[in-house]
């Protein structure tokens, strides 16, 4: 008798997971995922396995916020789905210049304040709806509506919805209020992914139908692997390469790469700098670069001492010896900045090389400005590991700065925190930005009436460049003004901007056709295929 | 007389829950950072968050809003995501399944191992295995999960690659597909669990092994194997029993480093990305029912203690 009752307690925890067991033994998890038991792809009725899927690894899981909805992006494994799916009217290159997708061609009036696309023709939806001007005009409203809750809102203030019209089916013309001389790029965001008109929030977020290479199969926002078919009718000849997607989501970089190498997974969204060593050794993977992506950057308050003296804010930008911080915190992987938010590579920057290490002169600057060896500099630095290698590059500048005898004391938080609870609240800490197109980069955190203050920096002269140059239909003149403005950030400004990482991606050698592009949520996998 | 004692903890263990529950909330509703900000995104403008608080009840005091949710608790509601809207026992129960079933596959692995790792220690005792094994345990004990579980990634899927890295289970095509895909986080559960089993069964098994009725079994000519098989082992592993009722509880918490190596898609996944994106009732689920195993598993090990020793039946 007591043998057995020993024995009861196990038992019954053992007999209530049975209930999973026997579920998994069914094959019930393989028919949520879309699946049949057998691999086929059931809801299409198309006999594809999913080990002739080009896989997917990516890096930051939204988890139950994921959504077919283009309006709202929680993540940039969400912006690589919605990429898969629909398109755009421009398609933006590395150098922000934009392309035709959806729009065949586009021209303004002298002013810039009217925009008339061309649409293509023979276009259909998934569903088998044409594509005409009105999904452009729907799109569009919904963005700036504010019952949508777009984050796009905040970007295209310009727009109101009586000046975006549907003037034939295949033309649709913007009108705004004000000249906007780049508006083919402003309109060309993570968010302007074209859905089919009637379609609401409720029904995109996991029924949504785009014109995009790939159609999603029965999506659900918490899957561990979203599939997503070939579409027969795109538009594009020849396209997409491969039969199907499947994105996967490894937040762990050594179980990314492990199953990279294995070949669980194809390509990998991003890999980690500090396993490059690692990978470049492996022979079954291949890396991919982008250029100058995302900026590293130090913001200082120019309204608060010490740092309202330019003669502080240029010093501490002479101390940074920016090859050398790219050797030591980006192991090699980045091209050193200029203090402005523009790459020197971009075909906008002012001066194609960055500012130089200058110790004497930051020495000369600081004395001039009351600072000397009996009375040195002492500021705080705030940062975490909010990007990768945040902090040591805050290390490593508290050491160049130490050369100018300028002591820096770096105070270094928690990374989930950093954004809600640090940024933009201290007068000297660590930022970092996306990719952006000149005048998106120049205004988000410069100018007077900027979204995100973090130098505090408004200066009338730069406000009314950036306002000439929005208003400049030439190129060539607007450029002119985009590389004074930088100039101006650069010179007087006060982010020191010494760094712009590439960003990653790897793919097994049996794959080709996976270029990366800096915008790190525009994901093209149009070309991409995989042989064994 | 045990009837009435067994209900007394029933109550106990919801009395705990209770307050475990209150705990929970207070420490969710508290965590920094903005939840309408987090949810709408950085560029959501003022109007939109605060139209968000007052649709999720946000504006109102805590107590208050604690009130409201565990009356839906009680009915079996436990609300929609912040995140997206969804029903919350809709995204909890898959990943709740899917994190019972990988304990219940470490179960399985954990007695066999521990049984014949602490047997070999024990009988063995002092020569080179014993010696072995007990070095083997305590590194585990020194070795955090997560470490111990990219050890084991490296291990068995990059230098001998015969484990999947990533945990794929929702593509499994059958029960023996599924063992192999979770065999590495199952497996790291494992050891994580088992070096304490080993080291309290060993003791106590050298204890039974000294005792006067084994000595007596020997001096009557019964074969080793069969006195530790038939005799020793199953009175030592009596007290291994609490052990492994505590064992399966830590299998509910440790559980979330374990997933997140190996992309498991758990209860331990969906707790790390709530956390992140602030959904505060999914949060607050999951913990809630995490917390109810293990005050569950300590209720069974305390009954069992007491059915099979009269002495613990105070009343």
């Amino acid at each position: 008798m007591k043998a057995k009752w020993r024995l009861l307690p196990p038992l019954v925890v053992i007999g209530a997971m049975a209930v999973p067991a026997s579920n998994v033994a069914r094959g019930v998890y393989a028919t949520r995922a879309g699946l049949a038991p057998d691999g086929i792809v059931a809801s299409t009725g198309s006999r594809v396995n999913v080990s002739s899927c080009v896989k997917i690894g990516g890096i930051e899981d939204s988890g139950q916020k994921n959504s077919l909805d283009p309006a709202n992006q929680p993540s940039s494994q969400n912006s690589l789905m919605v990429n898969a799916m629909y398109n755009r009217l421009m398609d933006l290159d590395s150098n922000f210049a934009p392309h035709p997708e959806l729009a065949t061609d586009w021209s303004s009036n002298k002013a810039g304040t009217v925009w008339t696309f061309h649409l293509r023709h023979g276009v259909t939806f998934s569903d088998g709806h044409p594509f005409t001007s009105a999904d452009v005009v729907w799109t569009f409203r919904r963005l700036i509506d504010p019952a949508v809750k777009s984050e796009a809102a905040a970007t295209l203030t310009f727009l109101n919805a009586a000046g975006i019209i549907a003037q034939d089916p295949y033309t649709v013309v913007f009108k705004t209020q004000k000249p906007v001389s780049e508006l083919p790029v402003a309109i060309s965001t993570k968010n302007t992914y074209i859905v089919e008109n009637g379609y609401t929030t409720a029904k995109l977020r996991t029924g949504g139908v785009g014109t995009g290479p790939f159609i999603p199969v029965k999506f659900q926002p918490v899957q561990q692997v979203h599939l997503f078919v070939k579409n027969p009718h795109y538009w594009e000849a020849g396209l997409p390469k491969a039969p199907c997607l499947a994105f996967y989501v490894i937040q762990e970089a050594t179980t990314r790469n492990a199953a990279l190498d294995s070949g669980q997974i194809d390509v990998a969204q991003q890999v980690d700098f500090s396993t490059l060593p690692a990978l470049q050794r492996d022979s079954h993977i291949r890396l991919l670069k982008t250029g100058a992506s995302t900026s590293m950057t130090l913001p200082m308050w120019v309204d608060t001492p010490p740092f309202k003296d330019n003669r502080v804010r240029e010093a501490l930008k002479l101390v940074v010896n920016r090859q050398q911080m790219i050797n030591t915190v980006l192991l090699g992987q980045g091209e050193a900045g200029d203090d402005n938010p523009i790459p020197p590579s971009s075909p906008y920057a002012w001066r194609h090389q960055a500012q130089q290490q200058d110790i004497p002169r930051a020495k000369k600057l600081l004395a001039a400005a009351g600072y000397g060896p009996n009375h040195p500099l002492k500021v705080d630095l705030y940062t975490a590991e909010m990007i990768p290698g945040a902090v040591n590059m805050a290390q490593v500048y508290k050491q160049m700065a130490a050369l100018a005898g300028v002591q820096v004391n770096v105070i270094v938080g928690p990374a989930s925190e950093y954004w809600d609870n640090v940024w933009l609240k201290h007068p000297f800490e660590m930022s970092g930005w996306n990719a952006r197109p000149p005048n998106e980069a120049l205004t988000i955190a410069y100018g007077c009436k900027a979204a995100y203050p973090e130098t505090h920096w408004c200066v009338p002269g730069y406000d009314a460049l950036i306002a000439k140059a929005t208003s400049t239909v030439d190129a060539a003149a607007r450029r002119n003004l985009y590389q004074q403005a930088a100039k101006m950030l650069s010179l007087q400004g006060g982010e020191i901007i010494p760094v712009f990482v590439y960003t990653i991606a790897a793919e097994r050698v049996q794959c080709t056709g996976y270029t990366p592009r800096v915008q790190l949520y525009r994901g093209d996998y149009r070309y991409v295929h995989c042989s064994g | 007389m045990i009837v009435k004692l067994v209900i007394k903890r029933l109550f106990l263990a919801l009395v705990t829950l209770l307050v475990v529950s209150a705990f929970i909330y207070w420490t969710t509703a508290i965590l920094p950072g903005d939840v309408a900000a987090r949810v709408l995104g950085r560029e959501s403008t003022p109007a939109q968050r605060a139209l968000f608080d007052k649709q999720m009840h946000l504006d109102q005091p805590v107590p208050v809003r604690y009130a409201i949710w565990l009356n839906g608790v009680v009915h079996g509601d436990f609300g929609r995501s912040l995140a997206s809207q969804l029903s919350v026992s809709g995204i909890v129960a898959p990943a709740l399944s899917n994190t019972l079933l990988l304990g219940l596959y470490a179960l399985v692995l954990y007695v066999p191992i521990s049984v014949l790792l602490a047997a070999l220690s024990a009988v063995f005792r002092g020569r080179p295995l014993d010696a072995g094994i007990t070095i083997v345990t305590l590194v585990g004990l020194s070795l955090p999960e997560f470490a111990l579980g990219t050890l084991l990634l490296i291990a068995f899927a990059v230098i001998w690659p015969v484990l999947p890295a990533m945990a794929t289970i929702e593509q499994v095509q059958g029960p023996l597909d599924f063992l192999r895909t979770a065999a590495l986080p199952a497996l790291t559960l494992t050891i994580a669990m088992s070096v304490y089993a080993v080291r309290m069964l060993r003791d106590n098994l050298i204890d039974v092994l000294n005792s006067d009725y084994v000595r007596m079994a020997t001096l009557n000519g019964l074969p080793r194997r069969r006195i530790v098989l038939r005799h020793a082992l199953p009175n030592a592993l009596g007290p291994a029993l609490n052990i492994t009722a505590l064992n399966l509880a830590y299998l509910i918490g440790g559980v979330v480093v374990v997933e997140n190596v190996f992309a498991y898609p758990g209860v331990g996944t969906l707790l790390v990305n709530s956390i992140s994106v602030r959904d505060a009732p999914v949060i607050e689920a999951a913990t809630l029912i995490v917390s109810g195993v293990y005050i569950l598993a300590n209720l069974i090990a305390d009954v069992a203690a007491m059915l099979l020793n009269p002495r613990l039946r105070t009343s």
